[in-house]
């Protein structure tokens, strides 16, 4: 994750003119080869002494576009393995079951809180896994959390106010 | 590093000469697009939010308010149906994240699989939603279209008015109910319209293999649009069904 945030950062602030010249003639120009066969093009650019096999991260730094495709290829299979997707359905169904079976206990003022527990529960499943969330950048978790912001505001304070006037 | 994961990832599914082809000219790399894409969805998911949110509110407010007759009207529902309901919504969850994967990784024949699959559990969802919703009908449930359930016309009005007596109710706290059990199921139905109308005509853009050649996203962006409103639904059946709870074996009715 600690990577992750530091390759984004290098990635969010603009280029100086130079390198992001290069870096647009490199995204725009016809790249058949894989991209490291590409790469001694822009280490032309970049200090000599550093060997690809020793420090690539340094290279990753020397230009826009080395670093975007840093990014890329740790997170371009941005999404779960197929058992992840399986494990997650077993838990959705264990959690109808519970959700059934707490139902069918009275419990008095117990079993809303309870019911609404498992139904957090699986959004936060389907969200994170089926929808790839806790895959996502920062910036796509903060829109889904966003709407769950404005949605607690509008509960909170309209309920709290109906509930005050008695 | 990040040469290793170059070396490891030059299978199908991440080529980039391909992947330029499909990048549109606006964005600097896939992955800008790709994460613009799925911004923009989410921001019209928060508004979706928004849109049941107040529905959600205004059950809040009335199941407070009314508890009796929300008791009673929650009564009324099919538990049962409800539940197969819930299953074939979380399934038809499962074969969409599914069909994304396969999307990701170009493999066509899957990807049509897993949508059609997708679609035909959807579809078995509206079904058995129309046949609640025509037991409703039938019984005299649905306000303002059919609403007898609790007037003589009903065979059984003397035990439905000693039930609504216990729960120290009327059939007006009853109707709120329903109004409200039709607001929520009916937006929630009209979304898996456009839900199933949209993986219909992906169907047949996968089977041309428009999907499968790196232009994945637009069925990344579907599937957020189908766990939404599975999600809905996920919130929707607590809420709706179980409240009188059941007792096993009996089942709601």
């Amino acid at each position: 994750m600690a990577k992750r945030t530091s390759q984004m950062k290098g990635h969010t602030p603009a280029p100086p003119e130079p390198e992001k010249r290069a870096a647009e003639t490199q995204a725009r120009a016809p790249e058949p080869q894989h991209r490291p066969a590409a790469e001694p093009q822009n280490r032309a650019a970049s200090p000599p002494a550093h060997s690809q096999a020793q420090e690539p991260r340094i290279q990753d730094r020397a230009t826009h576009t080395e670093v975007v495709g840093d990014y890329r290829a740790a997170h371009e299979h941005h999404g779960p393995t197929l058992k992840v997707y399986y494990v997650i359905f077993g838990l959705l169904m264990i959690l109808l079951v519970v959700t059934l079976g707490a139902a069918a206990i009275d419990l008095g003022p117990l079993n809303l809180p309870i019911a609404m527990t498992i139904a957090v529960a699986k959004a936060v499943l389907i969200v994170m896994f089926f929808m790839h969330v806790y895959y996502s950048s920062h910036l796509v978790k903060f829109f889904a959390g966003a709407a769950l912001f404005w949605l607690m505001i509008m509960f909170v304070l309209t309920l709290s106010d109906y509930a005050s006037r008695g | 590093v990040a040469v290793d994961t170059h070396a490891g990832h030059g299978h199908a599914g991440h080529g980039h000469a391909d992947g330029h082809g499909i990048l549109h000219h606006h964005f600097d790399d896939m992955e800008q697009q790709r994460e613009c894409t799925s911004l923009a969805m989410w921001l019209f998911l928060a508004t979706e939010m928004m849109m049941f949110g107040g529905l959600f509110f205004a059950y809040s407010l009335y199941r407070w308010k009314f508890a009796g007759g929300f008791h009673v009207g929650s009564s009324h529902l099919n538990i049962f149906w409800g539940t197969i309901n819930t299953f074939v919504l979380l399934f038809s969850s499962l074969t969409m994240a599914l069909a994304v994967h396969s999307a990701t990784h170009r493999n066509r024949q899957q990807l049509v699989l897993w949508l059609t699959a997708t679609w035909i559990l959807g579809l078995a969802f509206l079904g058995i939603k129309g046949v609640e919703w025509a037991i409703d009908y039938r019984e005299g449930l649905i306000p303002a279209v059919s609403w007898f359930f609790y007037s003589p016309a009903n065979p059984h009005y003397h035990e439905a008015m000693a039930e609504l007596a216990k729960w120290h109710t009327n059939p007006q706290q009853v109707m709120m109910y329903f109004v409200v059990y039709f607001s929520m199921t009916g937006l929630h139905a009209i979304h898996m319209i456009v839900g199933l109308a949209l993986v219909g005509v992906f169907i047949r853009m996968a089977a041309q293999g428009k999907f499968t050649n790196g232009n994945d996203q637009p069925v990344e962006v579907m599937g957020l649009y189908w766990h939404f409103v599975d999600i809905v639904w996920v919130f929707l059946f607590p809420l709706l069904y179980l409240i009188a709870g059941f007792h096993l074996g009996g089942g709601g009715h």
